[in-house]
């Protein structure tokens, strides 16, 4: 077995997982919060990429591209919110699956009607375009920084929802929504708030990712059924279940991928499913899946 | 006569809670036999063992003289253990009939059946005696979820019977009723003890002293003292713990 | 009395399927007799995915795997072997049984969210195989000719002949369908809908009804994929595509789940509206998230349910009539879907 070949996967899954991670914290708050199951976390992730080549087009550099874009999906990811999933509140969860399903449809058509189904690619930014030489291979330097740059927001993320007044009531709506409620905490707001960051962290996640993966309009559906399969895997809405579900799906992928060309799905869906029948609730037991 | 159901050595731990702890019991046939005790006390978590929801960590359970430890609730309901929901748990969009003709043609085995019009099967009858047995026969076909709350207890009950099980476990049945209703679950639990065997949880000791056999009382997932409802009110470990009338803390 | 009833029943299907077999004869065009056929097929595999979705609750969002991979087999079989559509169908039927009895086993072991992503895996899966299995699928590209089916010997060159065929076999599948959903299993697994909990409590072996689901659920679509198939004269990867397994959600519910009959109304209004809206309207995918987006949050009956509600406040207006059971049974097929 070649040793370099097998480095060179891990550090991919590395890669991928820390964009997975990225993901799989919006699908995980959001669903812990309220309940929601985005369907559209994909479909918003393709949005950040397509927001990035609009901010560069107005000859903006890629760094301010990276931030202002993902900032312009935030306020359409709130408009959806407030239209679509806040009616759904007194409805059962799968209401908001079908719900952001539709909504993916919608997005994914504005994309292809606007821009075509083809594929943007979005040059590696300058100083970041060159190789990098790991234990003597050479790998593109750009992919760490992007993986540094995920793992920094998300380590901000789980920061934010430990220590921050807000992550506070965001914890305690997760745990019990109905006594989070008696004591004050606008449950209804608060989910407005949180998925419209969700959507922003998806956003960011297409628009760094988009040098490395390229962008068309169906680039997230491949994401969100990975993201997905993290969260079920952490216990939905169990965010430290989540970020070692999405490590797991990550290198699952690329270093089984990498032996066996495209089964990795496959194989992933099928490891998924044994984990599934041995813990129903996801591997860290507290989530809730059926 | 042999017991009808007998649990030993049972124990179930969530994390660092022991919720339950070493817990024997032993039902006679024909007896209504209650497990009382303070909120927390792990009753219901007892239930949920013996009745194959929840696994527990250590612990024998023999239905019958069979061996059931650890059989999932489906196949326990298929040999004679019948149990209600402190929550009520009624197939709500379902007629009243429906709800407990379901029970009467899993008892006969019919689940599986794909082509026999499901209103064409015997359970059916069975279904209807059982709602006459309940006086719930004018509520044949309306929707279960129609059912004011008190119905649906009894309904919970209807279902349970309808399986025409050896071993009755009835978690709460009279919560949130009226006490003219609760009178009413009382009587007919006594008139069904004739029949099965009834393992009953309950808050109301008013009806858990008037209608048992034998009661057994729980603290902090602990048997602390099991006899007839005459010894259990003497015990002065039990009114210490849970009737509350000598609470150590305040006296002195 | 059974049997008047029955026969009461029976009227209006024997109309209703008189009049459908009577259109290509009464001077309905050939394209729209195709677009029919496409239809009804559509309104199989959604009556198959209603038994799931409307009457065990379990909301699958990969139901194209069962449609794309009978289209493959049966498409396969009759290139390569033999142009005999009930071989085919009945190859089709091996292997979607086949696969649905494995795959079943793991995803009956979920329900709610995890059931309907584990099938979406399972569709995701089965993509990404005939995009890269070149020998056997064509990759991309799709696999092409595929013959005009036989029955007994006889070749079905007219589209007529096809299209009474589909007919036949819609109405095959719906009086089997509502058999089955009366039957003592249909009513198993519409308490499952409501609480595995309480029937497992019944001595109901949950997992094996919801196995069992799965795999007539599967065999029900892989009559649609053969189909399909012999319509098309040959199927692509996009078959087995998470779209596809959307569109076929929202024609069950656009109709009205829980009713056998709403999904396939949903499946003939889908047909034709994308017919007007794909050749006028280059958005029309955003369109159709659209209108999906209003028959959730607005409409959540689908169509059979605005219908019985608007039947049902006709009939209120002259006695105080109770709210329509069908319109009930729909939103709780949709309410209880356990998760």
């Amino acid at each position: 077995m070649d040793i370099n070949f097998l480095l060179a996967n891990t550090l991919n899954g590395v890669v991928y997982g820390a964009f997975l991670l990225l993901t799989s914290l919006g699908l995980s708050l959001v669903f812990g919060l309220g309940r929601v199951v985005n369907f559209a976390h994909g479909a918003l992730y393709a949005l950040g990429g397509y927001a990035l080549i609009v901010v560069m087009q107005q000859s903006a550099g890629y760094w301010l591209a990276l931030v202002l874009g993902p900032l312009l999906v935030v306020p359409l990811a709130i408009a959806i919110e407030r239209a679509a999933i806040h009616p759904l509140r007194s409805r059962p969860e799968i209401y908001t699956l079908l719900v952001t399903f539709g909504i993916t449809f919608m997005i994914i058509g504005a994309l292809e009607y606007i821009w075509g189904t083809g594929t943007t690619l979005v040059e590696v930014p300058s100083p970041f375009a060159g190789t990098v030489t790991i234990l003597g291979n050479p790998y593109p330097v750009y992919r760490l920084v992007a993986a540094g740059l995920s793992l920094l927001v998300s380590a901000t993320v789980f920061a934010f929802i430990q220590f921050s007044a807000i992550g506070l009531q965001i914890r305690a709506v997760t745990d019990d929504a109905g006594m989070a409620e008696a004591i004050g905490v606008n449950t209804k707001w608060l989910l407005t708030a949180v998925f419209g960051a969700a959507a922003g962290l998806a956003a960011f996640a297409g628009a760094l990712g988009a040098p490395i993966f390229a962008i068309h309009p169906d680039m997230g559906s491949g994401i969100l059924i990975d993201s997905f399969l993290a969260v079920i895997l952490g216990g939905l809405g169990n965010l430290p279940g989540t970020a070692v579900g999405a490590l797991f799906v990550a290198l699952t992928k690329s270093i089984g991928g990498g032996y066996v060309a495209e089964w990795s799905l496959a194989i992933l869906f099928v490891v998924v499913a044994i984990a599934l029948i041995f813990r129903p609730t996801g591997l860290f037991g507290r989530g809730r899946v059926a | 006569m042999a017991s009808a159901l007998v649990v030993q050595g049972l124990s179930k731990s969530f994390g660092a809670l022991r919720a339950v702890e070493n817990v024997s019991l032993d039902v006679a046939p024909n007896q209504v036999h209650s497990l009382i005790g303070p909120n927390g006390a792990g009753k219901t978590t007892a239930f949920n063992c013996i009745s194959g929801f929840l696994r527990p960590d250590v612990g024998r359970i023999w239905l019958n003289g069979q061996e059931v430890t650890r059989w999932p609730p489906h196949r326990l309901a298929s040999a004679g253990m019948a149990r209600t929901f402190q929550i009520t748990k009624i197939f709500s969009e379902l007629s009243v009939l429906e709800n407990v003709a379901l029970a009467a043609r899993s008892r006969d085995g019919r689940n599986l059946q794909m082509w026999r019009r499901a209103n064409h099967c015997a359970a059916k009858e069975q279904a209807e005696e059982v709602l006459r047995t309940l006086a719930l026969s004018a509520r044949t076909d309306s929707s279960a979820g129609q059912l004011a709350h008190g119905e649906k207890r009894v309904l919970e009950i209807g279902i349970a019977l309808a399986l025409r099980p050896a071993v009755l476990l009835l978690d709460e049945p009279t919560a949130g009723m009226s006490s003219r209703e609760s009178e009413h679950i009382a009587a007919l639990i006594r008139k069904l003890s004739s029949r099965v065997s009834v393992l009953l949880v309950e808050h109301d000791m008013e009806i858990v002293l008037g209608i048992s056999d034998v009661v057994t009382v729980m603290t902090q997932g602990r048997i602390i003292a099991s006899g007839s409802p005459a010894q259990i009110t003497r015990d002065p470990e039990v009114q210490a713990a849970y009737l509350g009338t000598a609470e150590p803390e305040f006296v002195s | 009395m059974r049997v008047t009833r029955d026969i009461g029943k029976l009227v209006p299907l024997a109309t209703a399927t008189a009049l459908l077999a009577g259109l290509p004869f009464v001077g309905v065009g050939e394209f729209t007799i195709t677009l029919l056929t496409e239809a009804l097929i559509f309104g199989i595999w959604a009556m198959s995915l209603d038994l799931l979705v409307g009457y065990a609750g379990l909301v699958s969002f990969g139901h194209a795997a069962a449609f794309g991979l009978a289209a493959y087999s049966a498409g396969y079989f009759a290139r390569e072997v033999m142009e005999d559509f009930f071989a085919a169908l009945l190859v089709a039927e091996a292997v979607n049984v086949l696969v649905a009895l494995v795959v079943g086993f793991v995803i009956a072991r979920v329900s709610g969210i995890a059931f309907a992503i584990l099938t979406l895996c399972i569709a995701q899966v089965l993509f990404t195989i005939a995009v890269i299995w070149r020998s056997l699928t064509n990759g991309m590209d799709g696999m092409v000719g595929v013959p005009l089916p036989k029955i007994f010997g006889i070749s079905l060159a007219s589209g007529t002949a096809f299209y009474l065929l589909t007919v036949f076999c819609l109405v095959g599948v719906y009086l089997a369908l509502t058999r089955l959903v009366d039957s003592p299993f249909g009513r198993t697994l519409q308490a499952l809908r409501a609480s595995e909990e309480r029937a497992a409590s019944i001595g109901i072996n949950v997992h094996l009804h919801k196995w069992l689901a799965f795999v007539l659920s599967w065999a029900v679509a892989a009559l649609a994929g053969t189909l399909m198939v012999f319509l098309k004269a040959g199927t692509t990867p996009m078959s087995l595509h998470w779209t596809e397994s959307g569109n076929v959600l929202v024609m069950a519910i656009l109709g009205g789940i829980g009713t056998l009959l709403g999904p396939v109304i949903g499946a003939t209004v889908f047909v034709f509206v994308r017919d007007e809206f794909t050749s006028r309207f280059q958005a029309w995918q955003f369109v159709f998230g659209l209108v999906f987006v209003v028959v959730v949050l607005a409409f959540p009956t689908g169509l059979v349910g605005l219908l019985n509600r608007i039947h049902g406040l006709r009939r209120r207006t002259r006695s105080a009539g109770e709210f329509p059971a069908v319109i009930k049974r729909i939103r709780s097929s949709l309410w209880r879907a356990r998760l």
